[in-house]
């Protein structure tokens, strides 16, 4: 193929920088304001603190309850455990239904998949009140597993399809062949057909784990003590009716945002397309 | 090792009938090749015989029992895909070693087996590869290994050939004689490829519309091929086949009289093939040489014979001119009823 020719390039580079600068301005601007010393809105376009200070990252991460323990550690905690555990609940949950409605013929299973997608039309404040109403039934306000619970149950349908789409996608003839070597059902899925989903269930789970992670309308209407707060309504509460803590706002998200980066390349390696090549004739 | 038996084997998908009260015997380390054309029902067949299809009726026997709703992985049979069907995350290794895994076997006896297999396909320098770093032939011979490992009672080949290309395909071929040779174990190849079902079967069953036309040895079914589908299928160019009206000594093909060697009496479709078509001085009917077909070791030439079309196989080295007038008559001929299709004595 011809290299395109300079004028070409100089144009398609200058686009490139714009965008990304644009996409990177807001970022660098919310790390100045992290860095930046008081609590007031920097105003003036350089992304470039004129002074550096740690400040904030110091009150946002030394919050202490009123007992004196470490109240930022129990929510960033919280955090991690509730988008660990609902990434992994519902992984588990979707990865084998997603299997079972890719590759078997049941009844109900047109009828489950449309259900499916329609819990998917519904914003979740409708849903808000009624399973503040199911939880306070069951005691589970204000704990880990009741948002765990609403967190899985959420993620799961799309979770399933986005299996469900790479599982119809895998030859069927691997499962054959694992079948007539003696492998039952289980062994095949194990052994077979898991492997071969790594990056479906990698993307799978950093979406879950993300989506449980940045989730606030439902944190925010079922916990209530501080110390089972996710970070996002920690977040929020720098936000109040008289001012707003622009500082600690800025970085607290940013503090926010380093694990979901971190979690993105540790799977990013698993994110490999064309894992089944040489499955079958090409 | 073990006999195949099928009985009365039919197979539906919703209102289609894919199979038509198949009945077949396979005996014990014969090599059987199942041929027709794309959806004649033979992959539906030999996927019946692994258990991957349930059998809609009939019984299918392998060996002394009857596995009609047994599980595949009970049957003992073992099938070479023809998409090879690789578990692409494993080494070629692991792919030869895991049927023996998965039943628990020792592993010391599994890597044996495995040394075995490789060793007889010549793939050992290739076991620590994984299936997308080989070519199309290595892997191959790697879903051929698999299927070999475990010696299992029966052998089951889904096209193997078929995405290889011309020359590979030849050597594959001698070495799946070879193969079978040394193992003598039954195997059951699907093919849609005469040339294979000649050269690789003991026997051949054509199969139609999921209606087995004819079982016999590659000599038996190119020779008395059983009705007009298997006579049109085996050989290439196909035979040549006319209406004929026969009265007494006289035949006439389309108001031509003809000179065939078993003369019969009334209307019936007249079969010759291209090598019973013999060109000499003399022969009793005259053609016009329309096409001349030169392949090296044979050469075919087509005739135009009044309305008709006469196709003869005739030595490369005799030179014919197009539009050359040549007298020819007809060596062995077959004769088949119009109506049904079926071979007439």
């Amino acid at each position: 193929m011809r290299a395109p020719s300079v004028p070409v390039q100089v144009v398609v580079h200058a686009a490139l920088i714009v965008f990304t600068a644009l996409t990177l301005y807001p970022i660098l601007w919310v790390v100045r304001m992290s860095v930046s010393p008081g609590q007031g809105f920097q105003s003036g376009l350089s992304p470039i603190p004129e002074h550096v200070s740690g400040e904030h990252f110091r009150a946002v991460m030394g919050t202490v309850a009123a007992d004196g323990s470490w109240l930022f550690a129990h929510q960033l905690l919280n955090s991690i455990i509730v988008s660990c555990a609902t990434a992994a609940v519902g992984v588990a949950l979707a990865t084998t239904a997603a299997y079972a409605l890719s590759r078997f013929r049941f009844p109900g299973r047109e009828a489950g998949m449309d259900a499916f997608l329609v819990t998917q039309m519904f914003p979740s404040v409708v849903v808000a009140v009624p399973l503040y109403v199911l939880l306070d039934t069951c005691g589970l306000l204000d704990s880990t597993v009741g948002l765990v619970l609403v967190y899985a149950a959420t993620s799961v349908p799309f979770s399933t399809f986005t299996l469900k789409g790479f599982f119809d996608t895998l030859p069927r003839e691997l499962e054959e062949a694992a079948l007539l070597d003696g492998a039952s059902r289980l062994q095949t899925f194990v052994r077979i057909i898991l492997p071969l989903a790594r990056p479906a269930l990698a993307v799978t789970f950093l979406f879950s784990f993300m989506t449980a992670w940045n989730e606030f309308v439902l944190a925010n209407t079922l916990l209530s003590d501080p110390r089972a707060w996710t970070l996002p309504v920690v977040l929020q509460r720098y936000v109040d009716d008289y001012g707003t803590q622009w500082g600690n706002f800025a970085a607290g998200s940013i503090l926010v945002s380093i694990p979901v980066v971190v979690l993105f390349f540790a799977l990013q390696r698993h994110f490999v397309e064309g894992l089944t090549a040489g499955a079958v004739k090409g | 090792m073990a006999r195949i038996r099928l009985d009365a084997v039919q197979k539906r998908f919703g209102a289609t009938r894919v199979l038509d009260r198949v009945d077949l015997d396979v005996a014990d380390g014969e090599y059987i090749v199942l041929l027709g054309r794309s959806g004649c029902g033979k992959s539906t067949l030999l996927r019946c015989i692994a258990g991957l299809e349930e059998v809609s009726e009939g019984r299918v026997h392998i060996g002394d029992r009857d596995v009609t709703d047994v599980s595949p992985r009970d049957r003992d049979v073992a099938m070479v895909f023809q998409s090879y069907a690789l578990y692409p995350h494993m080494t070629v290794a692991r792919n030869l070693a895991f049927a023996l895994e998965i039943r628990s076997r020792p592993r010391a006896e599994i890597d044996a087996a495995v040394k075995d297999a490789a060793d007889l396909l010549d793939i050992a320098h290739l076991l620590d590869r994984l299936p997308a770093q080989l070519s199309g032939g290595q892997r191959q011979r790697v879903a051929m290994g698999r299927a070999i490992v475990r010696r299992p009672a029966v052998f089951l080949f889904d096209e193997p050939l078929s995405n290889l290309d011309a020359s590979l395909r030849h050597h594959m071929r001698l070495e799946l004689k070879r193969l079978h040779k040394r193992l003598r174990g039954t195997f059951v190849h699907v093919t849609h490829d005469q040339v294979e079902a000649m050269t690789l079967g003991d026997r051949m069953v054509l199969l139609d519309g999921g209606v087995v036309q004819q079982v016999g040895s590659p000599r038996d079914v190119y020779e008395t091929p059983a009705n007009l589908f298997v006579a049109k299928f085996i050989g290439s160019p196909q035979m040549n086949l006319w209406e004929a009206q026969g009265h007494g000594a006289h035949t006439r093909v389309q108001g031509v009289d003809v000179d065939v060697p078993v003369p019969a009496d009334g209307k019936y479709t007249l079969g010759v093939r291209p090598n019973d078509v013999r060109i000499e001085a003399g022969a009793p009917m005259t053609a016009k040489v329309e096409i001349i077909e030169a392949l090296g070791d044979e050469a075919f030439v087509h005739l135009l014979w009044g309305e008709q079309r006469v196709v003869a196989r005739v030595d490369p080295r005799t030179a014919y001119d197009v539009g050359e007038d040549v007298r020819f008559t007809f060596g062995r001929a077959h004769r088949f009823d119009t109506t049904t299709g079926s071979r007439l004595p």
